[in-house]
């Protein structure tokens, strides 16, 4: 009898031990998918590169722009506030208080970028041109992930000769592992491979720019070259954008960019509710809301409003409690519930393009002056401010450079701009400290430091 | 020892059932009573024989019996914990015996997992705490009446909250991320106890799901510690397991019982905090001090100098108010039919603490029914249900007592001149407004059902077939007034958990019923269990334009399944040998580590049975034991060894109108358990029959695979995922006496009990402390340190010519600077939270009806960091300060306790810092703790025997009536609320705005009918 019993136990053991699926819970949540079940055909490649580019907004969308600004001398910091903006505006970033935001965002675009690259040729349904456009596209991601985490992550091209100073780390595959930074040179280098395989293998055209075309990848191009110091191929490629007619520069001013201008941006969409540039909302200045970042008022003094009659002044800014102790200058060009971020654009290019002119080795004054003229006519409404024909190239180059300044003003060119200066041999103060200033380079988050891979040197 | 009788009671039932009545004919029928020498107490289930046969009989539940013996013949009377006692057969035809209370508990018998067991046949380390010792001590929820009686068993209090658990770790702490807690098993299911699962922190405290156990339906509780004690549970019994056995029924009479405690509460300190006059001057000797001149300019809340002074708000007496406490219980015990009997119970707790605003209110009913239909088979069905409803008043923060030490300024109104409520200071600064603004509950329903059957088909084989289920529907809801929100429109919310947990097991025993000395059982069991917790959390928004917003949680669903066996030897009553294994399979394992296989052995040598110590009057019992086994923790969050992708599911998260999918977690295909190896070395041992007893055991757990929720590198474009990476040690001594110091009429009890503890953290796989985390309360995890290090920059001394504040760097120089992480911060390991010993000591006093029993708790080796400090007593800001800070630098020359007053970061060393976390706020948590005292008088049954009643006690009992400590802030015994599991781990002894203990006296009434 007592057999039947050890054998019945038994039997009901084994039934169980049988049973593995028992033990196989997978998690049941709405949207959330195994990932041995998640990439298998050409839809769901796309679907994956459209995450990658979702993500763009995570650091494109505000926060790469405003820890720059912070960095740099347009902006002030509103008392009291208390998170790492702080840290960031007074230039000691730490392993705790520090912009992680940008440098996770950005590497979280690389790895769906890496993941399109790898099951491209894995799944079904891909044809050729596919499989070409969806890899450039990825490249073209990849490419500027990379070049927003290394100008904030690393001293900028040109600060060691050979550019063997500390860099990022260059992710071109998925794989999870401990690395060292790669140097800057070397950082470039992928950056630029990049960015040339994509701009060949791009369409001209891709849904009204919210996608990656080859005109995007040339105006990268042209901002990788110009931060490089290659004046020449920076030239170049801003030349192709600014004479592709693709794209038609606004003869009105408007504070927010046109839609004509813009070569590859960010949208979003007050219908479904997808909204975009968050990250700007710290300028923000309508209705209740308190910016957090707001104009220096020296720069607001001496440099927005050093000419009379110039549109951008009050199209751009805002005075507040004008007089009083209290006063502060606001930007409302960010003034947006649902904006548009412009990723790449016709007027940054034009502006990079007269620079670069000016700069390269065989200066080409003509193209730099029609560029400065063109944007000097459309701030002021007329010709009064142009620049005359017989200008010489130094107040050209000095046109150009304040244009840049105060065209893109809050959009995190001026940091980058300046380090570039400074590393090509100007004497270059960003708001009382030398261009090289350990505290001007971001700290990595301290979780990402190891053997392998050293953090930044901190500000004593 | 009746509290034996009652656990018993099933087992007795049976073996009655078993061995019938062996009559023989032509004899003399003897019919009698068996009762308890000293309480008069019938006694059920005594086994009563006639020397020299196999005629015999067992009391039945009114203590009767009825045998038939030859004249001349002797009886042997014998029960568990009693002393055998032989009594010759002459004339008489009834027999009354009262049986005496042995004084050796050799034949206690103690519940283990799947069974019980005689506790002089054990071999692995188990304390047990009856019921008398848990039901008189006043405590918001069970657990805590652990503290001080259970060896190795640590219990941190959390706060003066009401239903605030406590931090339970057995043996130290073996885990990092995933929960430290021991399993808890109430009747044999493994009851839910996920605390951060639930929602973790609301309103000021942790949740706590063992509060809606009522402690009065508590039989005992037993915690089990060594390998081979938990290594039934196999993966998840490696932090202990604590079982809990709740009263059944007993008896077909009908029995009755009434109880009732009312309880009055306040905290075992109170804070000093500055008044208005006090904080102004505070905050112009920071103004002066900063070389301004004038009136200070820039006070917090938007107040003037001048408004400022017409108020004196004593933010602590607005928040606080005598606590009552009021339970009442109710439990009948009756026979229903012929086999069966049932026990069913209710009671009703409303336990307000001496925070406004915070009351638990609980209704508990249960019912439990036992059938007996044949000897062979027994079934009992056991039903509890609990309605808990807490109050919650604001985060520590902002609301509650906390705001009272924190941002609620003396120099702030409680209300503006139109009679609203001042919220200049923000809604922090005003807790009256957040209290009367803002409510906020958790309430709970909670039922654990459990169905039991036993089949014995012979002597020596048994069944037991158990399926329980423990259902659990936990909400968090409030409102919150429009008044204190920007967009001035009332906001509600609602989260809902639900918790499904169901299991069964089958159990076989068998007796191989060996002969010549041999005794060999042998148990083999399956279990299977499975839970599923569902969420929503939904609130409403006035300011919508759509109100109600609901977000469905992630289905958490989870399974063991289990096989077990366990063998138990002796040899000749003396040598014993204990084998368990056990293999667990969890839904929660990476599919390379499905299984785990848990084997424990047990050795133990009863030393006093051998011939050269038999009948020895010194050393009446010497039990020496050893055990080592392999035990594992299995609390990781589910589906995390899963590589998922996650899919857009609406047009906000589409990218451009277009869907997007992308990966969310990365695959750990080797995810498993933590594993502890565990040794166990002690011994047990009786002096003069029993008057001094005394137990000992060393321990030595090495934990390895311990998890830790690795931050992958960032550049992966990963976040984090659970591994099993770090190692750490926990080795400890534990040493308990029980003396019966004075016996006789005045009688005097002694338990003491004594643990040592040393935790390290021997490998963390080359991760960074910076990788592990910690943040929030500066413990940190550090190969070669404690669990909870605190890791703060160190602070030396005041500089008597300037009042700066002077820390050591790296290497130990002083500077003026302070510069916390990074690679040349001077933060380091300076303190721990772990105690190098704790322990109780109680003494019993018994003469006539009355008995008084105090019980001390202690603890040594500790440091408190009281976060809040740093804030209390740091720079002036829109902070309240303790009044500590009275001893600070003023001029040059002083030698102070406390820096200069200050606005300015930079003169204690940081300019913009505002907190520093330096160990100027470590402190010393030594303390000795007046835990309980409780005077008890038994009405004598004469006085009472008129009105119907069988017995009646009155007591009076003190909670925390004094504490011996020199931390100066509110509680030395403190546990805040924690962000997560991790912090739980590392953070025990950390204080935050956290509310003191209650000091509570209780007056109680028993009546049994």
């Amino acid at each position: 009898m007592k057999k039947r019993y050890l054998i019945l136990t038994f039997l009901i053991g084994m039934f169980f031990s049988s049973c593995e699926s028992l033990l196989e819970i997978n998690p049941v949540a709405e949207g959330v998918i195994l990932k041995t079940d998640a990439i298998q055909t050409k839809d769901d490649v796309q679907q994956l590169l459209n995450a990658a580019y979702d993500v763009v907004n995570g650091f494109y969308g505000g926060r790469f722009q405003r820890t720059s600004e912070l960095l740099a001398d347009n902006v002030v910091l509103r008392d009291g506030i208390t998170d790492e903006m702080v840290n960031i505006y007074k230039r000691y970033t730490t392993g705790y208080f520090t912009d992680n935001e940008t440098y996770e965002q950005a590497y979280i675009c690389i790895l769906r970028s890496n993941l399109v690259l790898e099951n491209i040729g894995l799944v079904s349904g891909m044809t050729d041109s596919d499989a070409k456009r969806m890899a450039a596209e990825a490249k073209f991601l990849r490419a500027i992930s990379h070049f927003a985490v290394v100008r904030l992550f690393a001293q900028p091209y040109g600060f060691t000769a050979n550019n063997d100073h500390p860099g990022i780390i260059i992710k071109t595959n998925s794989k999870v592992e401990l690395l060292p930074r790669n140097t800057v040179a070397e950082v470039y280098q992928q950056i630029l491979k990049d960015l040339t395989e994509a701009e060949t293998d791009l369409p001209a055209t891709n849904s009204g720019f919210a996608y990656a075309t080859n005109w995007a990848a040339k105006a990268a191009l042209a901002q990788v070259y110009f931060q490089m110091h290659d004046y020449e191929k920076a030239y170049t490629k801003s030349s192709e954008v600014v004479n592709s007619n693709v794209f038609t520069f606004a003869p009105g001013l408007s504070s927010t960019p046109p839609e004509s201008e813009l070569i590859f941006k960010l949208v979003s969409n007050e219908t479904s509710g997808k909204r975009v540039g968050g990250d700007f909302g710290v300028y923000r200045s309508d209705g209740t809301n308190i910016p957090n970042i707001r104009v220096a008022p020296d720069v607001y003094k001496n440099v927005i409003k050093a000419s009379a009659g110039d549109l951008r002044i009050d199209l751009f800014y805002k005075v507040f409690n004008p007089g009083a102790e209290n006063e502060y200058i606001a930007f409302s060009k960010f003034n947006s519930e649902f904006p548009i971020v412009p990723i790449y654009r016709l007027t940054e290019q034009k502006l990079l393009r007269a620079e670069a002119a000016l700069l390269k080795s065989s200066p080409d004054l003509t193209t730099a002056i029609k560029d400065v003229n063109d944007i000097r006519t459309r701030a002021f409404g007329n010709t009064s401010k142009n620049l005359l024909a017989t200008a010489t190239a130094d107040v050209v180059l000095s046109a150009a450079r304040t244009e840049r300044r105060l065209e893109l003003m809050g959009e995190g060119y001026q940091l980058h701009d300046l380090k570039r200066r400074g590393s090509a041999g100007e004497n270059i103060l960003i708001r009382g400290v030398d261009w090289d200033y350990v505290g001007l380079v971001i700290q990595f988050s301290a979780s990402e430091a190891n053997e392998l891979f050293k953090a930044n040197p901190e500000p004593n | 020892m009746r509290i034996i009788r009652k656990n018993l009671n099933v087992l007795i039932l049976i073996l009655s059932l078993l061995l019938g009545n062996f009559a023989m004919a032509q004899q003399s029928v003897l019919t009698g009573k068996v009762t308890d020498s000293s309480s008069g107490e019938s006694l059920p289930g005594v086994s009563i024989v006639v020397k020299g046969t196999t005629n015999g009989t067992i009391s039945d539940f009114n203590g009767e019996f009825t045998i038939n013996a030859q004249r001349g013949a002797s009886l042997l009377f014998s029960f568990v914990g009693y002393i055998t006692q032989e009594v010759k057969i002459d004339t008489q035809s009834t027999l009354n015996i009262s049986l005496k209370a042995s004084t050796e508990q050799i034949d206690e018998v103690v519940i283990v997992g799947y069974g019980i067991q005689k506790k002089r046949e054990i071999t692995g380390s188990i304390a047990k705490i009856d019921s008398k010792d848990i039901g008189d001590k006043l405590s918001s929820s069970f657990e805590s009446v652990l503290a001080g009686q259970a060896p190795g068993v640590s219990v941190t209090s959390g706060s003066g909250m009401a239903g605030a658990g406590a931090v339970v770790r057995v043996r130290g702490v073996a885990s990092i991320n995933s929960a430290g807690d021991p399993l808890y098993v109430v009747d044999g299911i493994p009851i839910t106890n996920d605390i951060f699962g639930l929602g973790g922190r609301t309103g000021g405290m942790n949740i706590n799901p063992l509060s809606s156990i009522n402690t009065n339906d508590i039989e005992s509780i037993e915690v089990l510690k060594d390998a081979s004690a938990t290594g039934i549970y196999g993966s998840r019994g490696a932090n202990g397991v604590v079982i809990i056995t709740t009263k059944k029924a007993k008896g077909k009479e009908l029995k009755l019982e009434f109880s009732t405690k009312q309880s009055f509460s306040g905290p075992t300190k109170k804070v000093n905090m500055t008044n208005s006059a006090e904080w102004l001057q505070l905050y112009q000797e920071a103004w002066e001090n900063d070389g301004n001149t004038g009136i200070p300019q820039k006070l917090p809340g938007g107040m003037t100098w001048t408004d400022a002074q017409k108020y004196d708000t004593d933010w602590w007496d607005e928040v606080t108010r005598t606590g009552y406490k009021q339970e009442y219980n109710l439990d009948a015990n009756f026979g229903v039919a012929k086999n069966l009997i049932a026990r069913l119970g209710g009671s009703f707790t409303n336990n307000q603490s001496y925070l406004v605003n915070n009351d638990l209110e609980r209704g508990n009913g249960n019912l439990n029914l036992i059938y007996s239909p044949s000897k062979k088979l027994n079934l009992a069905v056991t039903s509890t249900l609990a309605k808990t409803s807490t109050s919650l008043p604001g985060n520590p923060w902002d609301g509650g007592l906390g705001a009272a030490m924190g941002y609620a300024l003396p120099i702030y109104p409680v209300y503006n001149a139109d009679g609203t409520f001042f919220k200049g200071g923000g809604n922090s600064a005003n807790p009256v407004m957040v209290n009367e603004l803002r409510k906020e509950s958790n309430d709970e329903l909670r039922t654990i059902n459990s169905f039991i059957l036993n089949y014995l088909p012979t002597s020596k084989l048994s069944f037991s077939f158990t399926g329980a289920l423990d259902f659990m529907d936990f909400q968090n809801l409030g409102t919150e007034q429009g008044y204190m929100r920007s967009s001035g429109k009332d906001y509600r919310w609602k989260n809902d958990r639900k918790v499904y947990n169901w299991n069964y097991n089958v159990v076989a025993n068998y007796n191989f019923g060996l002969q010549n000395g041999h005794d060999l059982k042998a148990m083999l069991g399956h279990e299977l269990q499975e839970s599923l917790t569902t969420g929503v959390n939904t609130n409403w928004d006035e300011s919508r334009e759509v109100k109600e917003s609901s977000t469905k949680l992630r289905d958490e669903h989870w399974r063991f399944l289990s096989f077990f066996g366990r063998l138990n030897y002796m040899y000749k009553d003396r040598y014993i040998a204990q084998a368990t294994l056990r293999s667990d399979g969890s839904s929660r394992f990476g599919k390379n580590n499905k299984y785990g296989y848990f084997p424990t052995l047990a050795l133990g040598w009863i030393v006093s049975e051998e011939d050269f110590l038999k009948g020895n009057n010194l050393l009446s019992f010497l039990k020496l034991k050893a055990s080592y086994g392999i035990t594992g923790n299995s609390n990781i969050p589910n589906y995390e060894h899963v590589g998922t992708y996650k899919l857009s599911t609406t047009p906000e998260q589409q990218y451009n109108g277009l869907p997007i999918r992308y990966p969310e977690k990365f695959e750990n295909p080797d995810l498993k358990w933590e594993t502890t190896k565990s040794l166990d070395l002690g011994f047990e041992a009786r002096f003069f029959e029993g008057r001094i007893g005394t137990e000992f055991a060393y321990f030595l757990k090495n934990s390895d695979d311990i998890f830790i929720n690795v931050a992958i590198s960032t550049s992966s474009g990963y976040g984090s995922q659970w591994q099993n990476i770090a190692s750490i040690v926990n080795e400890g001594i534990e040493f308990s006496l029980t003396t019966k110091n004075l016996t006789g009429k005045f009688q005097w009890d002694t338990q003491f009990n004594i643990s040592t503890l040393r935790n390290e953290v021997t490998d963390v796989g080359g991760l960074t402390t910076e990788e592990i985390g910690g943040g929030t309360n500066d413990t940190r995890i550090l190969k070669g340190y404690p669990v909870g290090t605190n890791r703060l920059v160190r602070f030396s001394r005041i500089d008597p010519a300037d009042g700066r504040p002077i820390y050591l760097d790296k290497q130990g120089n002083e500077t003026k600077t302070y510069k916390f992480e990074g690679g040349e911060g001077f933060a380091v390991p300076a303190g721990k939270v772990i105690p190098d010993f704790t322990g109780g000591l109680t003494n019993t006093f018994r003469y006539k009806g009355f008995e008084l029993s105090t019980l001390f708790t202690f603890s040594k080796g500790a440091q408190i960091y009281d976060s809040s400090s740093k804030r209390q007593m740091g720079l002036a800001s829109n902070w309240n300060f303790r009044t500590d800070i009275f001893d600070r630098w003023r001029q040059p020359g002083d030698i102070a306790k406390y820096p200069r007053m200050s606005l300015e970061g930079i003169n204690y060393g940081k300019d913009g810092e505002q907190w520093f976390n330096s160990t100027m706020w470590l402190f010393n948590g030594d303390y000795i703790r007046l835990k309980n005292v409780v005077l008890t008088y038994n009405i004598p049954n004469k006085m009472v025997a008129g009105a119907g009643i069988s017995a009646m006690r009155v007591f009076v009992a003190g909670t925390n009536l004094l504490t011996f400590t020199k931390y100066p802030g509110a509680d030395p015994e403190v546990a805040r609320d924690h962000d997560d599991a991790r912090d739980r781990n590392m953070s025990a002894n950390v204080s935050f705005l956290t509310p003191p203990q209650e000091r509570v006296v209780t007056v109680g009434l028993n009546i049994s009918f």
